[in-house]
């Protein structure tokens, strides 16, 4: 039995999407058959990110009223052959699903993947009811900003009411050289203020802006963000992974890189 | 734009923000109940505005009266 984890944040904005795409990603890169679902109703998102946009035909709410068998539905990621998504509606009708239907859903999801990972609208009203009937897990994604923050307190305090105890934290969006003048909260200012286990920090990366625009993933790259993701992943499945250093500024190549701008 | 850090500054408001909030109650609440406890405590001890402060944590509410033994 497969484990469902809901990607969650309150505010919008703040990369939830992005981080479902890849933490899908890197699960199944670490094996593991996965499958993403974009509960956003009227705004589907995560199809585009992951590069899968021009493969839908049909859609979770087609699945929801019995349009089409749940296989249909499913679209394979083009890298990851153990990864699929099951894509949103761009429906307006945001009281399509109920969080009963969603329940029964992801109970027969996790039959057959290892991990159903549920892509949480914004806000706090029937769509994230929806999104966290059937979790067990959740995962509350949050930015070194006062706004974004208070909404994740808020979101924690719901799941909560929901019952749903295991609960971590993501911070995204760490921008180091503010982090070190001071103008922006750092991880420990953060949790500190936050009641819950932290499983990991995304840096500020254009690598990420750069890889959505290709609809490509970042985890499983060189790149700082994509060790991050990477960590994120192998911490979900219960690998304990020490925490990287995200201040690469005394490094040997950042050195030389600064080097090589001043001349 | 001072010089000075903006960190300390979120902090303290976020803080301030959350414990309210934890409250889990309706927005005016903590607002009503503040208003109410200082009117009765002003009834019976002299204070000022500026030195009530009502501090409520998650699940535990304190007030410590603090004075002379008889």
């Amino acid at each position: 039995m497969g484990e469902v984890i809901v990607i969650t944040s309150g505010k919008g904005g703040v990369g939830k999407t992005t981080t479902t795409a890849n933490i899908g990603t890197g699960l199944a890169q670490l094996g593991h058959r996965v499958i993403v679902v974009d509960t956003d109703l009227g705004l589907r998102n995560l199809d585009v990110v992951m590069g899968l946009e021009n493969r839908i035909i049909y859609n979770l709410v087609d699945v929801i009223e019995g349009n089409c068998r749940l296989k249909q539905a499913l679209i394979q990621d083009k890298r990851q052959h153990n990864l699929y998504l099951l894509p949103s509606a761009q429906t307006k009708d945001k009281t399509a699903i109920a969080p009963g239907q969603m329940k029964k859903l992801t109970s027969d999801l996790r039959e057959e993947y290892d991990y159903v990972i549920l892509d949480c609208p914004a806000g706090i009203e029937q769509g994230f009811e929806n999104a966290v009937a059937g979790a067990s897990r959740a995962l509350v994604v949050t930015t070194p900003e006062v706004s974004a923050i208070r909404d994740a307190d808020r979101i924690i305090g719901l799941l909560k009411e929901h019952q749903i105890m295991k609960l971590d934290l993501i911070i995204n969006r760490i921008r180091i050289d503010m982090v070190k003048r001071g103008d922006m909260m750092a991880v420990e200012d953060v949790t500190e203020i936050l009641s819950i286990d932290l499983i990991g920090a995304i840096p500020d990366d254009e690598q990420i802006v750069i890889a959505t625009n290709q609809g490509e993933p970042i985890v499983g790259t060189e790149s700082l963000s994509g060790q991050a993701y990477s960590n994120i992943c192998k911490r979900i499945t219960g690998v304990e992974t020490p925490f990287m250093e995200l201040d690469t500024d005394n490094g040997f190549f950042s050195k030389l890189s600064r080097l090589l701008k001043r001349n | 734009m001072s010089g000075k850090s903006s960190v300390p500054i979120a902090k303290d408001r976020l803080k301030a923000l959350l414990i309210t909030e934890r409250v889990n109650c309706k927005p005016n609440t903590y607002e009503q109940m503040s208003k109410e406890l200082y009117q009765v405590i002003s009834k019976y001890i002299e204070i000022s505005k500026t030195d009530f402060n009502v501090q409520v944590t998650h699940s535990k509410i304190q007030i410590a009266l603090v004075g002379e033994d008889d």
